[in-house]
């Protein structure tokens, strides 16, 4: 079966040891599925992803509903943060 | 007003010190902290001058809006020609020195000449005593620190200090004021040591009471808070700190590792700010204790953290328990990759531990923690051997010798003095020249500017060599902020680079922190200024301000001696392709951006100012 992983940094993941490089969760992809569709089995629709990261390319936020998702595909999300 | 209108100005060779009044045209051009003491320094000193002779000269000095109730409003900077680079330097910390200055009457300190014996400067308002410096000199910033508070019985003193490193040429050596913040980079603390100063402290009581319009004032600072707190962005910071950049920058394939050789670090979860905040094993505590903010600042990114106590760092350390009770200042994102990522130390409380190490004795992580890693590099190729090292077996990923290296380097001894001489050096002493991670003799910042194409615009063109906060692209580049460009790209680079570097001098003018930029803009920052300072104050005057300020600073360079040559990356970063993610394949394609940039600069093919460039910015 096809899947994609989510990835989740910052104050999307809870503090584990497991997950200091992000928690990690898998989930079936369908054919077809778009970025929207992967947070919404993530049940992440309520959070603020300031960043989406695909196999690290960043997202833009005008083409995350266009964004079809592959097998093995790993989908990074962080809240608004920045740093320097 | 806003400013004191006063600075004091010691002799250190005749051990005076007069108050001068501040040249108000100029503060009207150059408005304060960088641009304006950088204004006063390009008048004094000979470009040619020496750094560590007595004819260079050591701004320390404070913005309109330092200690004012602005958010952020607590940054100063030191100014004064490099050791490290040979270019200008403007080094700037937060914590509570800079307010403390303002309190005291001084909008600028001015250190000249050189003490003939140690001495620490003691200022207390309009009261300025050079006093000997015995009993502190050969210590640590904390033992000093600790030490100038029992001689002044006074808790509130405000303390800037060098360790043992800056009182013996070690060219990355910093300032420290209050303990754990620091003016860190371009060797400021080498230039106070060679002038034979220890430390300056602070008592003032004046206030900053001078105020234009203390109702519009008030009303301009609770909306630039107020937009601070409504800008998740920044509220971000002060819940993960900055370190929230390494998971981030290595997700994107561009935080640079082992001497730049990787740009993918597979450990380098273990150092984030995720991992900060695990419980550790030993004692149920986790390496984040709290986050810390400076002076009237809003946002409060700083960390303070502690080291597992099992830890072997700490083993025979009970001072620094002594002290801190285990605190200290730090794991910010730049500490943390130079001296995790880039030396391959994947061991987050040895890297907690040599960051406090650069807190106690003021030494510049980044310049540190990237002159190990060539070193390691070095060491890998045999081309340095254990002969050279003193025993230490040199390899990347060894925290024991990441360890050993940083306490060498903090009583500089043995093989500390050897990588007490900066990366190029000790490069170019074992004839690879081209492992120096530098630009202009400064060592780079954690971005991999492979993968983040604008990032590498900017350390060439940096006036104070390799730096991210003159020009941070990458916020655009990898995080959207304010809108989202291409990493990988080299178009538009260098429009985008200029806004950047014009931008973040006028933060560092105004006395405020950059991070407050990722929220306000030059609009909140002129109405701040407007009802806070005489002069007409908008946005578009701001803009061109700061675009003086960088060219000011070129201009001055270039009378060093700098030219287009100078404004060049290390051969790692324009032949050697990354080896795997997003960016891979990529250099960093310079000669495709810079040209543009020069042209958007107003300036000649050579790196020199076009004489209307000059005459439009009043420079001539």
């Amino acid at each position: 079966m096809s899947e994609v992983t989510v990835k989740l940094f910052a104050s999307l993941a809870k503090v584990a040891p497991e997950n200091i490089g992000g928690e990690i969760k898998t989930f079936p992809l369908d054919p077809g599925d778009t970025i929207p569709d992967i947070v919404n089995k993530a049940k992440l629709g309520h959070r603020n992803l300031h960043l989406i990261v695909l196999n690290g390319i960043y997202i833009d936020k005008d083409k995350r509903a266009s964004t079809v998702l592959s097998d093995g595909d790993v989908l990074a999300f962080w809240p608004p943060v920045i740093g320097g | 007003m806003s400013w004191t209108k006063k600075i004091l100005r010691i002799n250190l060779t005749d051990r005076t010190s007069r108050s001068e009044d501040l040249n108000m045209e100029w503060a009207d051009l150059y408005l304060g902290q960088r641009g304006l003491a950088t204004k006063y320094f390009t008048e004094e000193v000979d470009p040619k001058v020496e750094p560590l002779s007595p004819d260079n000269k050591l701004f320390m000095v404070t913005g309109p809006l330092t200690g004012t109730m602005a958010t952020t409003g607590g940054r100063y900077s030191c100014v004064t020609k490099s050791p490290l680079t040979n270019a200008l330097a403007c080094s700037n910390s937060g914590g509570f020195f800079g307010n403390e200055m303002k309190c005291a009457g001084w909008d600028m300190i001015v250190l000249e000449g050189k003490a003939s014996s140690p001495v620490y400067i003691h200022i207390s308002n309009e009261k300025c005593d050079i006093l000997p410096a015995d009993d502190i000199w050969g210590k640590s910033v904390w033992e000093a620190d600790e030490w100038l508070h029992k001689a002044h019985q006074d808790p509130q003193l405000r303390i800037a200090a060098i360790g043992v490193p800056g009182e013996n040429g070690n060219l990355y050596s910093a300032i420290v004021n209050d303990l754990h913040r620091a003016a860190g980079r371009s060797g400021v603390g080498t230039v106070m040591g060679s002038k034979n100063v220890k430390a300056v402290t602070l008592r003032g009581s004046i206030g900053v009471g001078n105020i234009k319009d203390p109702k519009r004032f008030f009303e301009a600072t609770n909306k630039a808070k107020q937009l601070i707190e409504e800008t998740e962005l920044v509220v971000g910071l002060r819940v993960m700190g900055t370190n929230v950049m390494m998971n981030h920058m290595n997700e994107v394939g561009a935080l640079p590792a082992r001497n730049w050789q990787d740009s993918i670090f597979l450990e380098a979860p273990k150092l984030s700010s995720e991992a900060m905040a695990v419980p550790r094993k030993s004692d149920g505590k986790p390496n984040l204790t709290r986050n810390a903010g400076c002076f009237a600042c809003t946002i409060s990114c700083g960390r303070i953290s502690t080291i597992d106590p099992e830890h072997f760092s700490i083993k025979n350390r009970e001072d620094i328990h002594k002290y801190f009770k285990g605190n200290s200042g730090g794991n910010e994102y730049e500490a943390a990759w130079a001296l995790g990522c880039d030396t391959g130390v994947d061991d987050l409380d040895a890297v907690t531990y040599a960051n406090f190490v650069c807190n106690e004795q003021a030494i510049d992580p980044i310049s540190a923690g990237a002159t190990i890693a060539a070193a390691m590099e070095l060491f890998e190729l045999g081309i340095l051997t254990k002969e050279d090292t003193g025993g230490i077996e040199l390899n990347f990923g060894n925290a024991a010798a990441m360890v050993e290296c940083i306490e060498l380097i903090s009583k500089h001894e043995g093989f500390g003095k050897e990588l007490a001489q900066s990366s190029l050096r000790f490069c170019t002493k074992y004839g690879r020249p081209d492992l120096a991670i530098v630009v202009k003799g400064q060592e780079f910042p954690a971005y991999d500017a492979r993968g983040v194409k604008g990032m590498g615009l900017g350390y060439a063109t940096s006036n104070r060599g390799a730096c991210h906060v003159r020009g941070y692209t990458n916020a655009s580049e990898t995080a959207g902020v304010p809108f989202k460009t291409d990493p990988l790209a080299t178009e538009g680079k260098a429009e985008l680079l200029i806004a950047f570097q014009d931008t973040t001098s006028v933060f560092d003018s105004a006395g405020i922190c950059t991070f407050s930029s990722f929220a306000q803009g030059l609009e909140e920052v002129a109405e701040q200024l407007d009802a806070a300072c005489e002069g007409d104050w908008t946005a578009e005057k701001l803009a061109e301000l700061g675009e003086r300020v960088w060219n000011m600073e070129r201009d001055y360079n270039n009378r060093i001696g700098f030219t287009a040559a100078d404004d060049t990356l290390p051969p790692r970063l324009l032949n050697e392709p990354v080896k795997a993610g997003p960016a891979k394949g990529h250099v960093c394609e310079l000669d495709q951006m810079l040209p543009e940039y020069y042209e958007k600069r107003g300036w000649n093919t050579d790196g020199t100012i076009k004489e209307e460039t000059k005459q439009r910015l009043n420079l001539s």
